[in-house]
């Protein structure tokens, strides 16, 4: 199975999620992360990490900072407010789909 | 201990990165990211040379290498331009420019009423080489003044390109479109000549802010759109 594009469309709210629950990370450190939390099943490729990360910062839904780290410059994202807000509304309508697509798999004919 | 990168490996990164991506902040992240790949790498394998290592994390990008995240990313910048440019516009009118506005949209009003069409046309054609020329000189200037940052010349060329070059084409050509159907008419009407100086106005006040303004607090755009531009500085 491809895994990979299964969760093409989520990636938005995988990386709203992460950052909700680890204050600040850099670009390297969530592909590890997705890694490590999936065991290897789901991995985001560099290319669409970095653009769908660019896309949140456009949106203002994180802000950046910047850390000097082993002489080179290295770029934090964190959630803002707004970023928050956007978390919780992602989360929800990923459930709420989850749950769909859990009705149609699984009908319960009563 | 592990095996880290000396600095001219990552100097080699850098030199690298920027021949693919232009902003400066994106550049630093994707140095950061190859410079952590290669030495999770050597975490598994010391002995893999920096070379190998490099190709072999920069192929995880896939095909389009960075090209992709830089022409994303320069789509969500437009968006960025667009609204420093609205603030930047709405902030001018403070009073006393407000009525310097409407009092130039009224002379420009007065004076094409004394014009003739032909005269129009004429004045125009004389007026674009002083324009173009202006703008010459002043981008030149503004290049020189700052062709010591990178980050500051890609930050101007996209605004001279994009929100100067191109506007004044447009405006060029619907100018002539306009004057030739005058032409036809053989004059122009009351209602045209308030459109027209409005226009006009509109046109120069949204030049001088593109053109003159915001490059003036290009360092504060700077710092806002690519974060860590003052820390740029410091290395």
């Amino acid at each position: 199975m491809r895994k990979t594009n299964l969760f093409k469309g989520s990636i938005h709210t995988i990386l709203l999620k992460l950052l909700e629950s680890n204050d600040k990370m850099y670009g390297y450190e969530i592909t590890q992360k997705v890694k490590e939390v999936t065991r290897g099943d789901l991995k985001i490729t560099e290319g669409a990490l970095y653009p769908a990360l660019h896309k949140l910062e456009a949106e203002g839904l994180v802000d950046v900072e910047v850390q000097q780290v082993d002489g080179r410059l290295r770029k934090y994202y964190k959630l803002t407010e707004k970023g928050q807000k956007e978390t919780v509304s992602k989360l929800a309508e990923l459930e709420k789909y989850l749950e769909t697509m859990q009705t149609l798999l699984n009908p319960k004919f009563s | 201990m592990n095996k880290k990168l000396t600095t001219e490996q990552i100097e080699d990164i850098y030199l690298f990165v920027t021949k693919h991506v232009e902003f400066y902040d994106v550049q630093m992240e994707l140095v950061d990211h190859m410079a952590n790949g290669i030495e999770e790498q050597w975490k598994e394998n010391e002995h893999v040379s920096f070379e190998i290592a490099f190709n072999e994390e920069f192929k995880k990008f896939g095909v389009s290498g960075f090209e992709n995240i830089q022409e994303e990313k320069y789509l969500f910048l437009k968006k960025r331009y667009h609204t420093m440019i609205w603030k930047e516009m709405v902030g001018f009118f403070k009073l006393p420019q407000v009525i310097a506005t409407v009092l130039m949209v009224y002379l420009i009003y007065l004076l094409l009423g004394l014009m003739e069409i032909g005269t129009l046309s004429l004045f125009y054609t004389y007026l674009v080489p002083v324009v173009l020329l202006f703008i010459i000189a002043y981008t030149l200037y503004q290049y020189r003044k700052y062709r010591r940052s990178k980050a500051k010349l890609v930050f101007q060329k996209i605004l001279y390109k994009d929100y100067v070059a191109i506007p004044l084409v447009l405006f060029n050509s619907l100018f002539w479109r306009s004057v030739s159907t005058f032409e036809k008419v053989g004059y122009m009407s009351e209602y045209m000549r308030w459109i027209t100086a409005f226009l006009m106005v509109v046109f120069g006040l949204y030049l001088f802010v593109t053109f003159i303004m915001i490059p003036i607090n290009a360092s504060k755009y700077l710092d806002e759109m690519h974060p860590g531009y003052k820390q740029l500085g410091k290395i």
